[in-house]
């Protein structure tokens, strides 16, 4: 029930005008806390959802202003918006505030002050809705937890990531000079003394050169795929044709020897990527072929680059020795490969694949070939026109 | 050919000196970039081979100080590293970049090749 201070409720009730009880009746039943409150602060007439939020009676309510119940941090801000009415600067306000509940926490809401003044400007009363938006601060609240958590996880990765990198190419530099040391000193080992060698010493140091050549390989391949993360992507329409003409000129002293093995079948314009990374992407994959050929028949490669819906199709398929099934799904993890295939290999290649395919926000997958080899095909999205 | 040998690490350096040797060069050595400019003060030499991360003064400085310097900024310099970014390197100045590991015989043809470009009369060898 609402209660009214003296001042508006000299009215004897049974004189109150329809329009009154009416206005008495929404109070009582507004959802909204509402007041009537003097422009010193005190409250006049408060509704049940107001004493609510509050949890103070009507009667205790009355007697109190709201500055009494105003959270101190939150007062001075209020005032200086009352004052602002008062002095005719606005005529009404909003704003989030803590009020004080009876039992001693804080309740978080949200008030809409609006000044009523008399016939001659004098200011009358201000009519204040009260909204409780604890749960919603809450929430919001949570939200932002959330929010920060998510930003300092993603800075921690990137942290990390940067550390990876940054560990990458220390190993890569500091492993690769004692390399230099332990093949070069190798190499004279071979020239020099070679001769005096029994077949038996020649056979450990062929073992130590072939050893730190692989190695070589490996800090390579580590610096690459660390490195892969830290680059921005620069993409620009490529030109398949041309990258492969690097990748084999890189793969073979006789390029065009092992350009005889290579059938083309690449459809014009459209691929838009990071050339460098397509060309890594080339590079490992026609290795790959290059590398696991079946010695059995002659090799063939097919370099293949077609339209897929929006997307594009690069697909690398080869006459191999095919991956083995059960290794099929995993050959795209870091350091997986075929244990029972003794070419030399560290499980890196396809794992850089795909995460340069997946940096283009593509995928790849791995198929088997009828009559032995492998398909590799990456499904790379097109270039998407933003309205 | 009278080559300066540029490097931090000793082992790679006394490498590097064999490997040139062998093939009559005459090789001097310096242990970082400053001990390498001091050496060019004093002593006539034909080709600088050198590394890039050193102490003091690195491989990109002094080859700077080298290209700023009349007296010897005619030289051939190859550096030997076993960083990838070759590019920062030639722009500061260097003619040739060798990556590491690098092979003996590579080493020797690119430091013959770098010095017969400079002296095409093949003074010395």
């Amino acid at each position: 029930m609402t209660v009214e201070a003296n001042p508006l409720a000299e009215t004897p009730r049974s004189a109150l005008s329809q329009a009154e009880e009416r206005w008495r009746l929404t109070l009582d039943h507004s959802p909204l806390g509402m007041a009537l409150v003097s422009p010193a602060g005190a409250f006049l007439r408060v509704n049940p959802a107001l004493c609510e939020i509050v949890g103070h009676s009507a009667e205790i309510l009355i007697g109190l202003t709201f500055q009494d119940i105003t959270h101190p941090e939150d007062l001075e801000m209020d005032l200086a918006l009352v004052d602002e009415c008062l002095l005719g600067q606005r005529t009404s306000y909003r704003l989030l505030k803590r009020y004080l509940h009876a039992d001693g926490r804080q309740v978080w809401v949200e008030i809409s002050v609006a000044l009523v003044r008399d016939e001659d400007d004098v200011p009358l009363h201000f009519v204040v809705h009260v909204e409780d938006v604890g749960e919603q601060m809450v929430a919001q609240a949570q939200v932002q937890a959330l929010v920060s958590e998510l930003a300092a996880r993603t800075a921690e990765l990137q942290r990390s990531n940067g550390e990876l990198e940054h560990f990458a190419a220390v190993a890569s530099h500091d492993l690769r000079s004692p390399l230099s040391v332990i093949s070069g000193y190798l190499e004279l080992l071979a020239a020099d003394h070679g001769d005096t060698l029994d077949a038996r010493g020649r056979g450990y140091l062929d073992r130590a050169q072939d050893a730190a050549g692989r190695m070589m390989g490996l800090l390579d391949a580590l610096l690459g795929y660390a490195r892969l993360d830290g680059d921005v992507l620069r993409r620009s329409p490529v030109d398949i044709d041309l990258l492969l003409d690097e990748v084999l000129a890189d793969l073979s002293a006789d390029a065009c020897q092992l350009a005889a093995h290579v059938v083309r079948r690449i459809a014009p314009g459209g691929l838009h990527a990071d050339p460098e990374l397509v060309r890594q992407l080339l590079q490992n994959l026609v290795a790959n072929a290059v590398k696991y050929r079946a010695p059995e028949r002659a090799l063939e490669i097919l370099v293949e680059l077609e339209p897929s819906g929006g997307d594009w199709c690069l697909s690398v398929v080869d006459n191999g020795r095919g991956i083995a099934p059960d290794l099929i799904e995993r050959a795209f993890d870091m350091f997986t490969r075929d244990e029972a295939d003794p070419t030399p290999g560290a499980g890196i290649g396809l794992a850089t694949c795909r995460r340069i395919v997946a940096r283009h926000g593509g995928r790849i997958w791995a198929e088997p070939v009828v009559g032995g080899g492998t398909a590799v095909r990456c499904l790379l999205p097109g270039r998407r026109v933003l309205a | 050919m009278r080559v300066l040998v540029v490097d931090d690490d000793p082992d790679l350096s006394l490498l590097m000196e064999i490997f040139l040797t062998r093939r009559g060069h005459e090789v001097l050595l310096a242990s970082d970039g400053r001990d390498g400019l001091d050496v060019l003060g004093r002593e006539g030499v034909d080709l600088v081979v050198l590394d890039w991360m050193m102490p003091t003064l690195d491989g990109i400085a002094m080859t700077r100080a080298i290209r700023a310097d009349p007296r010897v900024r005619h030289l051939p310099l190859l550096m030997v590293t076993a960083r990838h970014d070759h590019g920062e390197a030639v722009a500061a100045g260097v003619d040739e970049v060798l990556g590491k590991p690098f092979t003996g015989t590579v080493l020797v043809a690119t430091v013959e090749d770098l010095g017969g470009r400079s002296l095409p009369t093949g003074a010395s060898a």
